[in-house]
């Protein structure tokens, strides 16, 4: 699904932040990758959703070889292939709760045509997803995201990550705003409607604690080459 | 395309989601735009009131001097004729075959600081005014005799005239005169709707009140600033004349100052001198120059009343009458079949200035020529069109500086929202950063500003330019009778859409600096959220 062969990155030339021999997720995998701040795990995050070019090797998801794509290619690539959580402020401020799931689908015919199959129309879909992250009742889909609760909030970004059934989600510490009972309903939610969606998942945590609940589990300092001393984030 | 569809939508949500800055942004936009729009509306209006202070006319003939004074004289009252021209001259001109009519003007006096003008009743037919509007009476109707005056609109609103009233005029154009001629006063025969133009502030009496006026016996005589010297005899021939036809009652006073004599005089001389009128022009134009000589000394005082005795003999006399029977001739023959016999029938010795109406417009520069280089007498004649654009251009400063500013404040309103657009884009990169990450491209970040920019900016322009014409709309009325603006006349038009098309295409440019920025936040920050 996704696989990552020689990649590394620079931000100036001559001092990567990451260097990764390979990496590799399955189809429908859930990967936990543990790495404290300064790990190069935004950047990672940067290399698989197609914003960042490596310096060096390659990028493939789905495939399809991302860091030989053109920027719009990638953009592109990202609204239909990934889903993005991340660890707050997910949610534009001018958009209702319902239009905020739907947002990828703006971005992607693919997704919202698979949003449409899913739950008869995208505004269904929405519903449909955040009634099964728990958060039900018409009067929410309508309430401005901004009256959320900080956990209600991370529930509607893993909806919009989810709607239309991206082939990879990518989680940035989702969980680190929740506290200890929120974290694990909310991983254990988001891994099922992976596993409903299909999508492969990639989650990055400072919390070894959560790894339990992935297929798998790395450690991105052990992975990442680069003697990181300044922090990326 | 499901992307651009998002673009707009997403603009429009974000601008409503911030629609207290967003609505200060288009009212302060909105705001500059109505002042640019309705200073280039009075502008347009301003100029086409001012070119067409007189409209119609082909020819303003005066005497020679400057274009300008001429115009000022005799369009605007402002200001005086520095010499006259002899009814002789008039005569000559506008008999000319191209000449299709022609309306003789005599100022000079006044009547409680509004100019008088002494002219026919043919200047209500000709006089034209703005899109070719001619002068409407409000009540009443032109004056009928040498007793009537019509007044201008300004003239009976500020003094609160009604028809039927008595007026005096005094001699000069002082509010206070030294001189007022209770003797020959004027009642109000008709009043004029409001022009907008220096109609509105005259006093118009007939060419023969003006001369009676100046025709009473005694001190007048010798109290002329400037009238030529001859006038003395030839006023009483004439207002004795008029005042057998009209006020016999008058008549038989003014008799008493002994020109019964002259009378008989002149009816002898229209015999003798009836079939020779190119002799009669001869002798006039030389009298004319003799005429001028005078003038100066009138300036200089009245104490050359001997030397007038002098000049004024019989020769001269002769002359005058001579003239005056053939101006009888000729003006009783043109107003055959009008009604108001006596104001025909009073001849002035000279006028200040003239109007011409052509057969055809070509013709004018001919008669142009014709009386710039007409040798028995200075004349010159303007194009009055041509001359009030000229007067405009110098007064025309004003009116770009005006523009400027307008102009200038519609950009430090545009400067204004770019202000607002970078101040809100350190908040907005949470924003950019869930967009980006959702699959907007930078370019696509790029435009959002954008497209927010142009709504603002359009909408503001939309705002500007409606108000702008709902304001001048309410207050048509006042604009109009205060300033004679027709501001309302003109619907919004290219000007108005040109105003908001720029107005929507430089919020776009001044967005670019921001949009920009937003540009350059989401190549850095990636999907990393800056918090």
């Amino acid at each position: 699904m996704a696989r990552l062969a020689g990649t590394t990155f620079a931000y100036r030339a001559g001092e990567p932040v990451l260097d990764i021999a390979e990496l590799t997720v399955a189809a429908g995998e859930k990967l936990f990758v543990e790495g404290p701040s300064g790990s190069g795990k935004s950047t990672l995050l940067g290399l698989l959703g197609g914003i960042l070019t490596p310096s060096a090797g390659t990028v493939e998801v789905r495939g399809e070889t991302l860091s030989a794509m053109s920027a719009a290619a990638r953009d592109r690539f990202r609204a239909e292939h990934v889903g993005f959580v991340f660890q707050m402020f997910n949610l534009l401020p001018y958009l209702s709760v319902a239009e905020n799931v739907a947002l990828p689908c703006r971005f992607s015919a693919q997704r919202a045509e698979a949003a449409r199959r899913d739950g008869n129309s995208i505004a269904g879909e929405a519903r449909r997803l955040l009634q099964r992250l728990g958060l039900a009742g018409e009067d929410l889909l309508a309430r401005p995201v901004t009256s959320l609760s900080i956990g209600q909030q991370q529930r509607v970004a893993a909806a919009r990550a989810l709607i239309g059934r991206p082939a990879l989600l990518v989680a940035d510490e989702p969980t680190a705003a929740l506290d200890a009972g929120n974290r694990e309903r909310f991983v254990r939610l988001l891994m099922e409607e992976c596993d409903a969606a299909g999508s492969a998942a990639v989650f990055v945590s400072h919390d070894p604690s959560l790894a339990a609940s992935f297929d798998r589990s790395v450690s991105l300092p052990e992975l990442n080459r680069a003697v990181v001393e300044a922090a990326d984030e | 395309m499901s992307e651009r569809a998002a673009l707009f939508g997403l603009a429009w949500k974000s601008l409503a989601h911030r629609r207290l800055t967003a609505g200060l942004v288009v009212a302060s936009v909105a705001m500059s735009v109505l002042l640019l729009v309705a200073v280039d509306r009075i502008r347009t209006e301003t100029k086409t009131s001012f070119v067409n202070t007189i409209s119609g006319v082909d020819l303003v003939v005066g005497a020679r001097g400057g274009p300008l004074n001429l115009l000022l004289y005799a369009v605007f009252r402002v200001g005086d004729a520095t010499s006259n021209i002899s009814w002789a001259s008039y005569e000559l001109i506008a008999a000319r075959p191209e000449v299709a009519w022609s309306v003789p003007l005599s100022l000079g006096d006044a009547h409680r600081g509004y100019r008088v003008l002494g002219t026919t009743d043919e200047y209500f037919v000709h006089y034209r005014y703005g899109r070719d509007r001619t002068l409407a009476f409000e009540t009443g109707k032109p004056f009928a005799n040498a007793r009537e005056a019509v007044l201008g609109a300004e003239v009976a609103a500020a003094l609160g005239y009604a028809l039927g009233d008595g007026i005096v005029v005094s001699h000069g154009i002082g509010d206070v005169s030294f001189l007022h001629h209770d003797d020959a006063p004027f009642t109000v025969a008709g009043i004029l709707a409001y022009t907008g133009t220096p109609v509105d502030r005259t006093v118009h009496v007939s060419l023969a009140g003006i001369e009676a006026m100046h025709a009473e016996p005694g001190e007048e005589d010798h109290g002329h600033d400037g009238d030529p010297g001859d006038e003395d005899d030839l006023d009483h021939d004439e207002h004795h004349d008029a005042d057998d036809h009209a006020e016999h009652d008058d008549g038989d006073e003014h008799r008493d100052a002994g020109e019964h004599a002259d009378a008989e005089h002149r009816e002898d001389d229209a015999e003798h001198h009836h079939s020779d009128h190119d002799e009669d022009h001869d002798e006039h134009r030389d009298h004319d120059e003799h005429r001028d000589g005078e003038h100066d000394e009138q300036h200089d005082g009245h104490g050359t009343d001997d030397g007038h005795d002098d000049h004024a003999g019989d020769d001269d006399r002769a002359d005058h009458d001579g003239h005056a029977n053939h101006d009888h001739d000729e003006h009783d023959d043109r107003h055959a079949d009008d009604h108001h016999g006596d104001v025909a029938e009073r001849q002035p010795d000279a006028i200040t200035a003239f109007l011409v109406g052509m057969h055809s417009r070509p013709l004018a520069l001919r008669l142009q020529r014709f009386v710039n280089e007409y040798d028995s007498e200075p004349l010159m004649a303007i194009l009055p069109g041509a001359t009030l654009q000229q007067l405009w251009d110098l007064v025309g400063v004003v009116e770009t500086a005006l523009v400027s500013v307008a102009v200038l404040v519609v950009v430090a309103g545009l400067i204004g929202m770019t202000t607002t657009l970078l101040a809100g884009l350190a908040e907005r990169r949470r924003e950019m950063a869930v967009l980006r990450a959702v699959g907007a491209g930078r370019g696509w970040v790029f435009g959002l500003l954008i497209v927010e920019a142009t709504m603002l900016a359009a909408a503001a322009g939309i705002v500007g330019a409606a108000a702008a014409h709902g304001a001048m709309f309410a207050g048509r009325a006042v604009l109009e009778d205060r300033f004679g603006l027709a501001l309302a006349g003109g619907a919004p038009g290219l000007f108005d859409l040109a105003v908001v098309v720029g107005v929507t295409l430089a919020g776009a440019l001044a967005a670019a600096f921001p949009a920009w920025r937003a540009y350059r936040y989401s190549l850095a920050d990636g999907l990393t959220m800056r918090v």
